[in-house]
């Protein structure tokens, strides 16, 4: 029964610390690497006020079209595209609200303004006949690359079948007339020609008085084609890398503090049980961490690393509840064995109780609320379930090993 | 300890500090950030230590008004300075008195430069606020069932009321310190919303659990010793969490100070609230609205 108790105790003590250890310093044998958890986090998981970089929202003009979901699911994919010529795959997109999309570059290379409007512009690509109708659209290009012809600045495009079909009939058509075709780019025209030759093989070039990069854009926008609907620029905001790392490393910093003094205050006050408190936190901090590391679409920010430092905090107070408990039981007389199992059972009606109401607050921030709001229901989420478990069933564990190895001086658990 | 004896006074205090709250937030209104009113956040670097003088001239030189000018940086020198303008009647406007700021800003500080530009519409804060406004009233409709089924009616009743407490609180101590109003002061909010709830259940849980075990005084008596029993829980609950709070004030960098001071004023009137504000309002509902109850125990 003790030497039980004993194995169990150190088998937990020693896995705590290589847990510990793995995540702050990772492991490598051979090939294989466990990469740090805090490097991983750090890459991955810090928002664009911890990274620097910018962050737009566009907002669609007139929501009332038709097909206006498809035609917003569309838009994101543009800007999906678009950023991804751009070499940004770092970048993420994501619908926000009904009639918003929201950009995030964690880049403070970019100058913002500039990538705003170039993903802002709609760039409706258009071909017109002679009599002014629409023959063919941006849609109909396979690729399209900026060249050089003829001493100006070009983009040269291939077409898709039916595009080829269509231009070839109409150039034939044209061919040796004085009739022309218009390309116009968002309304206006960009250039006019008169065609001399029927072109077959479907590709072709624009002129238009383009700059290298100018045409380098336009190119870049129409392979990743034009907007579905019209969107207007309601935000754009960058935040300083050194701000926001200045801000990590403070937090960081105030965080291990923190954890430092509560341990030491546990010790103090609940002596032998505060140890088990102790060991309990630095599992939930670990659990915390890992739960933000590995589930999808939560992120760090700064009120976020606030919260979850504060949560530290919190995640004590079940345990303050449960030992106070077990002190009053000793104080009545009881024997060590049924202070303990008779306090885990009275505290536990109240933090269940406290935790699943806080716990409905957090469920309905994440199904009503959107972008920070239900990011910060998340981390709230993630740190009661974590502290159910760990300021519950961890302590409540380690507790019975410690009566099980017979530690009934009551001098180790109180004053 | 008398405390619902002394209901009075405690419920005085608060219902003081809201009501100034309160005045100052109809006569004066919200120092709302620019997250609410929209306009552009310019930070300057300004390439070593400066005058905010100097900048607050070359501002109402170029009719800029109403534009505080914040010190920030990382560690003691703060190099760089915050400034929000209001926007003008178009983007072109904009630009032109940014580089005009600028110039006039060189011309003093010859290594100043922009570190950056960012253009704020209000749209997106007030859906963000709508949003957190109806999220959090569904949940006090929900936490209101909840309460209601596990405690009964008035305990919930009462842990509503002490949770618009903290939250009329906050708002009043940002109303009276002129503090700025932003989306983090919402992350605030919520953050003593999801934690304020826990320390008037502890309380009720109390309760509960003495009448269970059949105690039979009056309910001032029931409701004194409940909260005397969960009185030491209380301390170091808020204690270990403002330790926490309180280290990222001190520490944090000027960003994360905006968003601490208002909790930390949370924290104390959560505390405050579930301590001498839970369980004589309690008491207050059922002897106001079920006196036959008062008299049964």
């Amino acid at each position: 029964m003790k030497k039980q108790g004993i194995v169990t105790l150190s088998v937990t003590i020693i896995l705590l610390a290589v847990l510990l250890y793995l995540a702050l310093f990772g492991v490598s044998f051979g090939l294989r690497e466990i990469r740090p958890m805090a490097t991983l986090i750090k890459e991955q998981k810090l928002g664009l006020d911890l990274t620097g970089g910018f962050y737009a929202v566009y907002q669609a003009v007139d929501p009332t079209i038709e097909d206006f979901e498809a035609k917003m699911d569309g838009a994101v994919l543009v800007y999906r595209n678009r950023l991804d010529a751009k070499g940004m795959t770092e970048a993420t997109v994501q619908r926000q609200g009904s009639d918003k999309i929201r950009v995030e570059i964690p880049s403070t290379e970019t100058d913002p303004q500039a990538l705003s409007q170039f993903l802002s512009t709609p760039a409706k690509l258009e071909w017109k006949d002679n009599d002014g109708n629409v023959i063919m659209e941006g849609a109909n290009v396979v690729s399209a690359q900026a060249g050089y012809s003829d001493g100006q600045y070009v983009v040269s495009f291939k077409l898709d079948d039916e595009g080829k079909k269509t231009f070839a009939s109409l150039t034939a058509e044209y061919a040796g007339t004085s009739k022309t075709i218009t390309i116009e780019l968002d309304g206006s025209v960009i250039s006019t020609a008169t065609v001399s030759n029927t072109i077959a093989s479907g590709e072709g070039i624009i002129q238009g008085g383009f700059t290298q990069e100018s045409a380098t854009t336009l190119a870049m926008q129409i392979e990743s084609g034009a907007l579905p609907l019209e969107i207007s620029e309601s935000e754009v905001r960058s935040v300083s890398a050194t701000l926001g790392a200045d801000a990590l490393s403070k937090g960081v910093l105030a965080g291990a503090i923190g954890v430092g003094l509560i341990v030491l205050f546990m010790l103090c006050i609940y002596r032998l049980p505060g140890l088990i408190a102790s060991i309990a936190l630095m599992f939930y901090i670990l659990i915390t961490f890992f739960c933000i590391l590995t589930l999808p679409g939560v992120q760090l920010t700064l009120p976020g690393v606030a919260g979850v430092i504060l949560s530290i905090g919190m995640a004590v107070d079940a345990n303050v509840i449960i030992f106070e408990r077990i002190r009053e039981e000793m104080r009545s007389g009881k024997s060590l064995r049924t202070s303990v199992e008779n306090g885990f059972q009275k505290a536990f009606r109240a933090i269940l109780d406290s935790n699943v109401t806080t716990l409905i607050a957090a469920g309905t921030l994440i199904i009503f609320g959107t972008g920070s709001i239900k990011g910060f229901g998340y981390t709230l989420a993630i740190g009661i379930c974590v502290s159910m478990l760990t300021a519950v069933v961890i302590t409540r564990f380690l507790m019975k090993q410690v009566v099980k190895i017979g530690i009934t001086d009551k001098r180790f658990y109180t004053k | 300890m008398k405390i619902v004896e002394k209901s009075k006074l405690f419920m005085g205090i608060s219902a003081a500090i809201i009501l100034v709250g309160i005045i100052v937030i109809v006569t004066m209104g919200l120092n709302l950030g620019i997250d609410f009113s929209g306009g552009s956040i310019i930070t300057y670097d300004m390439g070593g230590e400066y005058q905010v003088s100097d900048l607050e001239r070359i501002l109402s030189d170029n009719g800029v008004f109403d534009a505080p000018v914040q010190q920030s940086g990382a560690g003691e020198v703060k190099n760089f300075a915050v400034v929000r303008i209001k926007p003008l009647e178009s983007e072109e406007a904009d630009v032109a008195l940014r580089d005009t700021l600028l110039a006039e800003i060189q011309a003093i500080y010859p290594d100043a430069s922009v570190e950056t530009v960012d253009r704020v519409g209000s749209e997106a804060v007030m859906a963000l606020v709508k949003d957190a406004l109806l999220a959090l009233g569904i949940a006090g409709v929900l936490i209101l069932i909840y309460i209601s089924i596990r405690f009964e009616f008035y305990s919930a009743i009462s842990a509503i009321l002490c949770l618009l407490h903290d939250v009329f609180i906050m708002l009043a101590f940002v109303a009276i310190t002129r503090m700025e109003v932003n989306s983090t002061f919402i992350a605030g909010v919520l953050t003593i919303v999801g934690y304020s709830i826990n320390n008037t259940i502890v309380v009720f849980d109390r309760i509960r659990d003495n009448q269970r075990a059949g105690y039979k005084e009056d309910m001032a008596q029931l409701v004194n010793e409940s909260i005397k029993q969960t009185f030491t829980r209380s301390m170091y609950t808020s204690l270990t969490t403002l330790v926490t709070i309180v280290l990222l004030y001190v520490l944090g960098a000027d960003s994360i100070k905006n968003f601490a001071m208002p909790i930390i004023v949370g924290l104390l009137a959560g505390t405050y609230s579930s301590l001498v504000i839970a369980g004589p309002m309690w008491t207050l509902l059922l002897g106001k609205w079920k006196p036959k109850a008062k008299k049964a125990s």
